[in-house]
């Protein structure tokens, strides 16, 4: 156990993110259960903003952080010993600081939808698309970027947040439509599978498998489009 | 057919019937179109490729379809532990490429390509170009396909009997430590990584050193597989890999599924696409018609799965190293020696060694790791000393030598592409024994190491060379 300990410092980041799948798990499936991800649909003006933050973070911890374990692991083994668990929390912290960014600009100034499905054929469809864009790539590529962190005091303490941050953009820019999708339709655990699927399918599956994703966003596209036709 | 036997070249004629054979191929390989796959230049694009460099931009001819480079070309493997099989696979093809333009050309079957041993050191010649790589004429022609003019390793000159050492031999693990200790013999984990990263103790010595000993189009991995000794350099490198295996019961490959099952893309003699896995190239006399080499005995080379998987469950995992020293800026290099001092701050977690404290235990393995090298133009290896003394030269003190940064690659692995991120290249040296000699000499302090940094040239203008952190780790027993 010390052994699986030492070797794995970011273990504690695991934990609260089983904590916000948990909480998700719990509120979903009621019938006042909240709109997590949907920035704003007709159905949930009664939120308040710093509780939708709140439950938008949860959305973050649950979905986006599990993917970044072996990053967290690098950056506390790259960091001085008694500092491993800070530095971890100065990248969480840099990096739910830009997706909590975006929620709030969202809040502020997304129009209300209406209608949500027209809106999620089209952010798979753009996923679909946004694949094969270079900008996209580039961006994924940034994901897995190293960046030399100082080992100890307030340089580290801000070297380790502006990573995080930096890395937030960079997932921001290569996941964006797949995150529109969560924009436009209200929360459900289908939804954030299919999404958890294809980011996973992005970054973690060999050139050939990777080749799916974007067959997958456009069936989702189209699997969107007709149920909104088919619902008026 | 029997399976085919690479011979050493330095134990060759100079102008041997299979370097004949050789050049005569290289010549007719050069005459075919550049959308053939069979041709010099397409076999070497598959290791890389770039317009932008006057050594491509020179040749002539049409380009195959965007698609079809996207798919063959750019596809070599370095820093990743896809190094040894991938250039296996790309050595194999090329041997069979040429193998059947030798039979077209009227020549014997079974043609095989010799490998450069340059770390024999009962044979300092052989730390030479080949003579029939460095001659004017060859037998049969007034030119000599083989002759490369823009190499800086003239004929007669040796590289340096350090650039050849192959300490990586002595690496327990294929694999890398991922967090600042061991690169491994074969290099870390990770998929298709044609460029930036960490390179393999292999990679990084001898490999990489030879490349840029050459120099030339041989400095640069883009252009590098386009002079005809890189093949001899490469059939050399996959032979250290037997030899390697064969050294030691406890010395095995990967068996995950993500390191034995990755295809790569290739084209065989006909030009018909192809694909292979390093699960196919684990057993040379398995790997398309087969080969061994002169003097690698073969059945130790290959372990039976059931002893290999005996022995991975005997062994432990080790606890990540602790990292106890770090600049806290990155270090730009000029032309002139760059000294700095880091300050070490004592072990308190997986650093520690419960055999450090016992009087003349063991101390924990040290390494020296140079983290996101990014270079620009045409940096020149650099030489890496510790503690030297005041006043004193690095020829003074050739024991006080950690290693050297070979930067082959760093170019392109400064730049962000769809591939990787730029951030550069990464480096580890084990000073452990280094790290006892200078205790031995006194010149050891506990909470201070001084790294003095060398240039072997004098950097080109336009050319700027960075080391974004120097960190030292500690990994207890």
């Amino acid at each position: 156990m010390r052994r699986l300990v030492l070797a794995h410092p970011q273990l504690w980041v695991l934990g609260v993110c089983l904590y916000a799948w948990a909480t998700l798990l719990v509120k979903l499936p009621g019938a006042d259960a909240p709109v997590y991800c949907s920035v704003r649909s007709v159905d949930r003006a009664a939120a308040s903003t710093a509780s939708d933050l709140l439950d938008w973070g949860t959305m973050v911890m649950a979905m986006m952080v599990p993917l970044m374990l072996t990053q967290l692991r690098s950056i506390a083994l790259s960091s001085a010993w008694r500092r491993r668990h800070l530095a971890i929390g100065w990248y969480l912290c840099g990096y739910l600081a830009v997706w909590l960014a975006l929620k709030l600009g969202c809040e502020l100034w997304m129009p209300p939808l209406a209608r949500a499905a027209p809106l999620a054929a089209s952010s798979f469809a753009l996923a679909c698309a946004w694949h094969f864009a270079p900008l996209k790539r580039r961006a994924a590529a940034r994901c897995h970027r190293r960046t030399p962190l100082p080992m100890a005091g307030w340089r580290a303490d801000v070297a380790c947040l502006r990573y995080g941050m930096r890395n937030g953009v960079d997932c921001l820019v290569n996941c964006w439509p797949l995150m529109l999708a969560m924009i436009a339709l209200p929360c459900n655990l289908a939804l954030m599978g299919i999404v958890i699927g294809l980011i996973v399918a992005d970054r973690q599956l060999q050139s050939r498998w990777r080749r799916l994703a974007p067959f997958v966003c456009a069936s989702v596209a189209l699997g969107c489009a007709l149920g909104s036709l088919l619902n008026g | 057919m029997p399976v085919r036997e690479r011979a050493d070249v330095w134990k060759l004629a100079q102008w041997d019937e299979q370097l004949v054979w050789y050049a005569k191929a290289v010549e007719k390989m050069r005459s075919r179109p550049f959308t053939d796959p069979t041709s010099w230049a397409y076999q070497a694009a598959i290791h890389g490729y770039d317009i932008a460099y006057p050594a491509w931009s020179a040749l002539p001819g049409a380009r195959p379809a965007p698609a079809e480079q996207k798919r063959y070309w750019n596809q070599c493997q370095h820093a990743t532990w896809f190094f040894l099989p991938w250039h296996r696979m790309y050595v194999a093809y090329f041997e069979q490429i040429v193998a059947a333009t030798v039979v077209g050309l009227s020549g014997p079957a079974g043609w095989s390509l010799p490998f450069w041993n340059y770390s024999d050191p009962t044979r300092p010649e052989t730390r030479q170009l080949p003579h029939a790589f460095t001659a004017s004429s060859a037998p049969f022609s007034n030119h000599n396909p083989l002759l490369q003019h823009t190499r800086e390793l003239g004929p007669g000159q040796s590289m340096p009997a350090v650039d050849v050492a192959l300490s990586a031999l002595r690496e327990e693990s294929f694999e890398a430590d991922p967090h600042g200790g061991s690169s491994g013999f074969g290099g870390r984990a990770t998929g298709f990584n044609h460029s930036a990263g960490r390179h393999g103790q292999l990679e990084q010595l001898p490999h990489d050193m030879v490349h840029v000993d050459v120099g030339g189009i041989m400095g640069d991995p883009v252009t590098a597989a386009l002079d005809p000794i890189f093949w001899l350099h490469h059939a050399n490198i996959d032979r250290l890999w037997q030899v390697w295996l064969a050294d030691s019961a406890q010395h095995l490959d990967p068996t995950a599924s993500k390191w034995r099952d990755l295809v790569f893309d290739f084209n065989s003699s006909d030009g018909k696409p192809a694909s292979m896995k390093p699960a196919d190239v684990l057993d040379t006399r398995q790997v398309l018609s087969g080969y061994t080499y002169e003097g690698v005995h073969l059945a130790a080379a290959v372990a039976s799965e059931a002893t290999a998987a005996r022995i991975r469950s005997m062994t432990k995992v080790k606890v990540p190293p602790e990292m106890v020293a770090a600049t806290d800026a990155a270090v730009e290099l000029g032309s002139a020696p760059h000294t700095l001092q880091l300050t070490i701050a004592p072990a308190s977690g997986s650093g520690r060694s419960k055999t450090l404290a016992a009087a003349g235990g063991p101390g924990p393995d040290t390494f020296l790791n140079f983290e996101n090298v990014t270079a620009a133009g045409t940096p020149p290896p650099v030489d890496v000393y510790l503690n030297l003394p005041d006043g004193e030269s690095a020829q003074q003190h050739p024991e006080l030598r950690a290693g050297a940064l070979p930067l082959f690659g760093a170019v392109g692995a400064s730049v962000t592409t769809e591939e990787h991120a730029g951030d550069g290249l990464h480096y580890v040296f084990k000073v452990s024994e280094l790290v006892e000699i200078l205790k031995t000499q006194n010149r050891w302090n506990p909470k201070q190491l001084r790294i003095t940094l060398i240039p072997r040239k004098p950097l080109p203008a336009g050319t700027r060379l960075k080391v974004g952190r120097i960190s030292l780790y500690l990994q207890g027993s």
